[in-house]
């Protein structure tokens, strides 16, 4: 960067526990304090000396919100000055000309909002809005620093669920790296500390870029299992869902096509099937808007538009066919057998991986965040592209990769928020087995009657490979494809 | 007000009955301009069936069964005796309902029409445009009183049998197209009688468009009181069904028309536009329900 480049954008945003336990006193440099108070006093530093650093926040956007559980679910309050701002980060540049009141000379200015500690600790999900903030940030700032999270909380009420949002924030990525998350837990009694240095450095000396993909020279995983089910009532050639596989085993994705559109099982399945063809690297929105063009000339010719009937033809000016998508690639395992991933999404289509007893979602983080309106990839010209998010990580021999569409993600989700999280009995599953539980789901209402897919995928022992590299958008090795188009039963084994 | 979230499918299509006043003032100009009501009435119902139509297609063989479609014409003839039934021409003449297959395959007419369209440089060009037509008017010799309690009481003959086929569904969607009411006609009893009318999912929705004469009134779409509405407006919202709070969040979440909770279904006083506004909402239709609000950072 030279010095007449502006800084790149960047984000940071604070959750800030208001429950009871934070008015412990912890220990500081500055003498015992409650452990609310000690968050604040940080955070007003951290805020008082970006405030003095002049054009190095020119494009940094800042969020700090208060959390606490109440009897009516989740309170979740702005503390900075000026109105919450709608996209839940306000322009640092604007916040910072705000009149605050002062504490004492050489002290920070008083930044956050005093409010009492009261109520109970719901970390988990205020982080999984916290996730939501930061996948919109980082999806539509491509080439932004890596986000940043800090969460100041004591332990209470953190567990497994909110454990698992924390990895799935820190999975999130943008080119330039993975999110960042500074936990800062309080315990009682015990000597907290002064960490504005550390939140200092993960604001302008972020994580290490993302890495480029090497297309392995084996199958990175093997499909154990391949279930999908059209809407119930429907005939499985309503199925508007779609998936596909690289014959080269490095990547996969799946699709949903949406319910108001025109000939989306179509537009589904080309989406999915290109994606593993073309291995698109979806940055930023006009990198999407080209390669949605590409998919879209195909789908025009496909559906042979002058031959229409009036009334697709005024439903394809109109509406189009929409899809959301999930894709995930693989890169060459290093010499310990992991190796990389990649996770793109457009929408609610889901990726969980599961490794160990731990693991990861993406692009969503709680099921309750499905019941919105999704992104969407769609055929109608002249509305904008939407923007892609990504996730990276690292996987090991036998890890499991589930790849959903909405509903199924809705189920899964929630099924783990009530602490049944068994990603391996996936993978175990009989179709038979599968298509009833989900029939039953759907026939008792307590699940959306909507078309189901989920792809199961088990991560291959590694051998490293010695190969040069090759490019990120290596599209040679993934040709062939699995394509769920064409006459079979609606349930494969795999 | 519980209910109103089943999702229109073949298992369980919905059911929308237009309603239109056929009587000579129809035939006066619309806001005050000299575009006739009974013109705009016409095209607006066209216009809705064909986005009926274009939302069950899928781009398989046939639209998708999602609806069934009842138009019933009502004014009286020269004597003053009720004439209220089936406004269904051509292959369709006197059926009460048509599922949409069916209108998709026969229409009355297809008309070129003329469509303005914006070009990037900022003019407009006129292109030609197929507009399928199911209902027109009948000719003015044919159109004289306004019998809206008739026409209450034949919608619920009608639904009647329907409820009893699809006790599951989405209730019916009775969208009354007029531009008045006789002093002396007791429309309330019958008018709670069509209400009455139920499915597992809810009661009849009497959705009313009320065409303006005069010019200069600005249109109500969606009172939530009838304390301002000039003319007929305060009998039309005690006649009109209150909207179901799932109609109305879709409302929100995906246009800018104005609601409220307590917001009758109802428009007073609409001109050209307005009854465009009004029966934009039935165009949501086809969305899962309850339609979710987009997120404000995603907006």
């Amino acid at each position: 960067m030279t010095e007449s480049e502006p800084p790149p954008p960047a984000c940071l945003l604070a959750l800030v526990s208001l429950a009871e336990p934070m008015s412990a006193d912890v220990g500081t440099p500055l003498g015992d304090v409650p452990a609310l108070h000690a968050a604040r006093y940080v955070l007003d530093f951290v805020l008082d000396a970006l405030a003095s650093v002049g054009e190095a926040t020119a494009g940094l956007e800042i969020g700090v919100y208060g959390y606490r559980g109440t009897p009516d679910g989740l309170a979740f309050e702005w503390l900075l000055p000026a109105p919450e701002p709608e996209g839940a980060l306000a322009a640092f540049s604007t916040l910072s000309q705000a009149e605050l009141p002062q504490r004492a000379d050489g002290q920070p200015r008083k930044w956050l909002r005093g409010t009492e500690a009261e109520g109970q600790a719901e970390p988990a999900a205020a982080l999984a809005r916290a996730h939501r903030v930061l996948a919109w940030w980082s999806s539509t700032h491509p080439l932004g620093r890596p986000p940043v999270l800090v969460h100041c909380a004591t332990a209470d009420g953190a567990g497994e669920q909110s454990a698992t949002v924390v990895r799935s924030i820190r999975a999130l990525s943008v080119p330039a790296g993975p999110a960042q998350v500074f936990e800062w837990t309080f315990v009682p009694g015990a000597y907290a500390g002064f960490p504005s240095d550390d939140i200092w450095e993960m604001v302008f000396n972020p994580s290490d870029p993302r890495p480029a993909l090497t297309a392995p020279a084996a199958p990175a995983f093997t499909v154990e299992r391949i279930f999908w089910s059209q809407k119930r009532g429907n005939d499985p050639g309503m199925w508007e869902d779609a998936y596909a596989v690289g014959v080269c085993g490095s990547v996969a994705a799946v699709c949903d096509g949406a319910s108001d559109g025109i000939f989306c099982r179509d537009w589904s399945a080309r989406l999915a099937n290109r994606f593993v063809q073309d291995r698109p690297v979806l940055t930023a929105r006009p990198e999407v808007a080209a390669w949605v063009a590409a998919a879209r000339k195909d789908w025009q010719a496909a559906i042979d538009y002058p031959k229409l009937r009036w009334s697709q033809q005024n439903k394809v000016n109109d509406t189009g066919a929409s899809a959301t998508l999930a894709g995930v690639e693989f890169g060459a395992p290093g010499a310990d057998g992991e190796r990389p991933w990649r996770a793109t999404a457009v929408g609610d289509a889901c990726l969980i991986h599961s490794s160990g007893n731990n693991w990861v979602s993406f692009p969503i983080a709680a099921a309750d965040q499905l019941n919105s309106a999704p992104s969407l990839l769609r055929t109608k010209i002249g509305v904008a592209a939407p923007a892609a998010v990504f996730a990276t990580g690292t996987c090991r021999p036998g890890d499991l990769f589930l790849l959903a569409t909405d509903a199924v993600a809705g189920k899964l989700l929630a099924d783990a928020a009530d602490g049944n999280a068994d990603w391996e009995s996936y993978a175990a599953l009989a179709p038979e087995s599968w298509l009833a539980e989900f029939d039953e789901l759907r026939d008792t209402g307590k699940m959306v009657n909507d078309d189901c897919t989920l792809l199961v995928l088990r991560v291959a022992p590694g051998v490293p490979d010695d190969r040069p590299s090759t490019t990120e958008n290596d599209s040679t090795q993934d040709g062939a494809i699995l394509t769920p188009l064409g006459e079979r039963s609606n349930v494969d084994p795999a | 007000m519980n209910g109103y979230r089943r999702m229109f499918s073949r298992e369980h299509p919905g059911c929308v009955v237009f309603l239109v006043e056929q009587s000579l003032s129809m035939a006066d100009g619309i806001s005050g301009t000299q575009r006739s009501k009974a013109d705009a009435v016409s095209t607006a119902v066209n216009k809705l069936i064909a986005s009926l139509i274009a939302m069950c297609d899928k781009g398989e063989d046939r639209p998708r069964h999602w609806f069934d479609v009842a138009i019933v014409g009502y004014t009286t003839d020269a004597n003053g005796e009720p004439v209220v039934g089936s406004a269904f021409g051509g292959a369709l003449a006197g059926r009460d309902f048509v599922a949409i297959p069916d209108l998709a395959e026969h229409p009355l007419d297809i008309e070129i029409r003329t469509k303005a369209e914006p070009r990037n440089d900022g003019s407009v060009i006129q292109v030609r445009v197929e507009f399928p037509v199911w209902y027109r008017m009948p000719p003015e010799d044919k159109r004289f009183g306004t019998p809206t309690s008739r026409a209450y009481e034949h919608a619920r003959a009608i639904l009647q049998p329907w409820v009893k086929e699809h006790p599951e569904s989405f209730p019916p969607m009775v969208i009354q197209m007029a531009d008045g009411l006789s002093i002396d006609d007791r429309v309330e009893e019958p008018a709670v009688a069509l209400k009455s009318i139920a499915t597992a999912d809810g009661h009849t929705l009497l959705c009313i468009c009320d065409v303006a004469s005069e010019r200069g009134g600005e249109p109500d779409l969606f009172p939530v009181s009838e304390e301002q509405l000039p003319g007929d407006g305060h009998r039309w919202f005690a006649l009109s069904s209150a909207m179901p709070t799932t109609v109305r969040e879709a409302i929100e979440a995906r246009t800018a028309l104005p609601v409220a909770p307590g917001s009758r279904w109802m428009v007073n006083d609409a001109d050209t536009v307005a009854i465009l506004k009004f029966l934009s909402v039935f165009e949501l239709m086809g969305l899962p329900w309850p339609l979710p609000r987009l997120p404000a950072h995603l907006r």
